[in-house]
């Protein structure tokens, strides 16, 4: 059985996010694994330890100070959830709780970078590149700068709209901990980001499952991206 | 410089009506000559401003007759661009060279995020916000930032009209000091206990984010709600929708009014009630607003019938990146009293914006699909295979879906076995792909 902790789900829902985890479900299922996931909303205790995956994805701005605020709690119980290698994902702004602060508020602390809440919004198109997950192709939709952790650096940009100038990579990575700006059901976008999930939950367990229409969506997107370098 | 500016926004809309162009331009050109332009004429005291997500220009129609039946010179940007610029056309191509604004109301429907700007030189008297819903959220954000735009808006001396029952909009009452006119609908036999949707922007209170519980759903998170710790709380609507029937089509207002209905769904009844409220703002006799509501034909640019071979279909247009427009018409489908076949058509995947942004079909409730009167769906376009993932990640019976690159493969395979009433559902920036294959009727 495979457990997954969906963080905030009513709070940090802006885009689909939770397709996510439908996703690496559905997959783990066709493996003949039980999964089970949990919701866990503000004021819910949570105990990182019972899980093999915890998810977190984009939020409001408000929102996303409200989760810090409640996840703040559990600050230690996480750190040390990541430091045993544990599989985490925040997409979307639930990324920046990762880093040193979000303006003058304190963050988690887990990746060193910090986080600048600006009136501009920042959105538009992406392919990034990492090698174990290939290129991987999604939307950005924030409110916010990033500055420093380029050494945590989880992806190159392959191409981005104009409207996004800040850094020259995208999103974290320390141990199994996952950060990216990209929202929504970047899983589903991507199926080689989902085979890198699941490899990490089901170690020798796992096998390539991933149907033809989540590649064909894939190869799609990443086509008509392209067109646009 | 006021009057070669007005002078040259009226030439430049005369010259733009002429050569079939945009509203915009004048007003542009008018502000580059004079960027105060709007603070330099003179307005009439009745000025009316709509705003909100769903159902702005609707609303603005149904105003804009019941003003006009009560004899009222009304001038309005129907047909024109929502943002400053087209508000400018509007307002300098109703005045004279001296600035001064020949009619008795100016009504203008503004676009939820560009209100602020407009409103740095207009105070509207009665300033309408209906409702604000996910909405093309890869220009527009999520709704929280489009209502901190709109509050950026709102000025000191504006009655502000809102919707008692969206938490969002209501909230805007609590956080200024602005008097405020509200109407909402009452408990009827259409509500739910549970928000049917797959996310509930009411699950927090927007004012104190802690949770918020409801009595009842009308559609999505528009309902009687009451936070569980600041004592914020929906208001009694001062205009309330007390009876409704959607069989028969017809709702009544504060026990008296009776109000047919148009499009026979609660969605489309709140915009006549918003209509209906602003015109007893205006001090319009209430006869002459029921009168005016009952007569009004609304313009039905969202549906339309056509014919492929020997089979009729109705093309219920869906906004992409709008999920309460897009349920509202699956809803329609789902529920219809017969055997029907969709199809679904989703080439562009956004409205306007060049992207390839799925993330909203995530939010649809295509769940809805696996209704018994569904036959067949047939999805064409080239995010067939991101629809696909969708739906079998959300139960959907595949053994019913046809997925086809384009149109009109689509209509081929439809046509081979076709039983039923036929659907189809795409958005305006796709509708000409179905259109340019069969005949409009």
């Amino acid at each position: 059985m495979i457990r997954i902790l969906h963080l905030y789900p009513e709070l940090m829902n802006l885009y689909g996010d939770y397709g996510n985890l439908t996703i690496i479900a559905n997959r783990i299922k066709k493996h003949g694994i039980e999964v089970r996931i949990d919701k866990r909303e503000i004021q819910d205790p949570i105990i990182f330890e019972d899980y093999d995956f915890v998810y977190m994805g984009s939020g409001t701005e408000k929102n996303q100070l409200v989760a810090l605020n409640d996840l703040r709690k559990y600050e230690l119980y996480l750190k040390e959830y990541i430091n045993d290698n544990n599989v985490v994902l925040f997409t979307g702004n639930a990324m920046e709780l990762l880093g040193n602060s979000i303006d003058d508020e304190l963050a988690l602390g887990i990746v060193d970078f910090n986080t600048r809440i600006t009136d501009k919004r920042y959105t538009g198109d992406v392919i990034v590149y990492n090698e174990t997950l290939k290129e991987t192709v999604g939307f950005i939709n924030k409110s916010s700068l990033i500055e420093g952790g380029e050494k945590f650096k989880l992806f190159d940009y392959v191409f981005k709209d104009n409207n996004l100038s800040d850094n020259s990579y995208e999103g974290y990575r320390y141990k199994n901990l996952f950060g990216t700006h990209i929202i929504g059901p970047v899983l589903v976008k991507n199926p080689y980001f989902a085979d890198e999930i699941l490899k990490l939950l089901l170690k020798d367990q796992y096998v390539d499952n991933a149907d033809k229409y989540e590649m064909a969506a894939y190869e799609t997107t990443l086509r008509e991206l392209r067109k646009r370098k | 410089m006021k009057t070669i500016a007005i002078l040259i926004c009226k030439i430049a809309k005369k010259l733009a009506q002429k050569l079939g162009r945009g509203s915009s331009f004048p007003g542009k050109v008018a502000l580059k000559l004079c960027p105060d332009i709007l603070s330099r004429v003179s307005l009439p005291e009745n000025i009316i401003a709509v705003t909100g997500s769903n159902g702005k220009t609707s609303t603005v129609e149904m105003i804009y007759h019941l003003l006009c039946n009560a004899g009222l010179n009304v001038a309005c940007n129907l047909e024109g661009s929502n943002q400053i610029e087209g508000v400018t056309t509007l307002i300098l191509d109703n005045c004279d060279l001296e600035g001064r604004f020949k009619k008795d109301v100016l009504l203008i429907e503004v676009d939820e995020r560009y209100a602020k700007y407009v409103f740095s030189y207009i105070t509207p008297k009665f300033y309408l916000i209906n409702n604000l819903y996910r909405d093309q959220m890869t220009r527009n954000g999520h709704p929280e930032y489009v209502m901190d735009q709109i509050r950026k808006s709102i000025r000191p001396g504006s009655t502000l009209i809102l919707n008692s029952d969206d938490p969002l909009i209501a909230s805007l009452a609590s956080l200024n000091d602005n008097a405020v006119v509200f109407y909402g609908a009452e408990e009827n036999e259409y509500v739910s206990e549970k928000c049917e949707s797959i996310y509930n922007d009411g699950y927090y209170c927007p004012i104190c984010k802690h949770k918020m519980i409801y009595d009842y759903y009308q559609f999505a998170h528009v309902g009687k709600y009451e936070c569980t710790s600041c004592g914020f709380e929906r208001s009694d609507p001062d205009y309330a929708i007390t009876e409704i029937d959607l069989e028969q089509g017809y709702m009544i207002i504060n026990d008296v009014y009776r109000i047919e209905l148009g499009f026979k769904s609660i969605i489309n009844a709140y915009n006549s009630l918003a209509a209906f409220t602003l015109g007893k703002c205006m001090k319009i006799k209430e006869s002459v607003i029921v009168d005016s509501l009952n007569s009004y034909l609304i313009k039905n640019g969202r549906i339309q019938e056509f014919k492929y071979q020997d089979i009729k279909g109705t093309l219920l247009i869906s906004k992409h990146e709008n999920t309460i427009s897009y349920n509202q018409n699956l809803q329609y489908i789902t529920t219809y009293d017969g055997e029907v076949e969709l199809l679904l058509i989703i080439d562009d995947i956004s409205r306007k914006y060049f992207t390839s942004d799925t993330s909203w079909l995530w939010d649809i409730s295509f769940e809805l699909l696996n209704s018994d009167n569904v036959r067949r769906v047939i999805v064409a376009g080239k995010y067939i295979n991101d629809v696909a993932v969708r739906f079998i990640n959300g139960d959907i019976d595949m053994s019913k879906v046809i997925l086809k690159d384009n149109v009109s493969e689509a209509l081929v395979e439809l046509s081979k076995d076709h039983k039923g009433t036929l659907f189809a559902m795409t958005c305006f920036s796709d509708q000409d792909k179905l259109l340019k294959e069969v005949d409009v009727l």
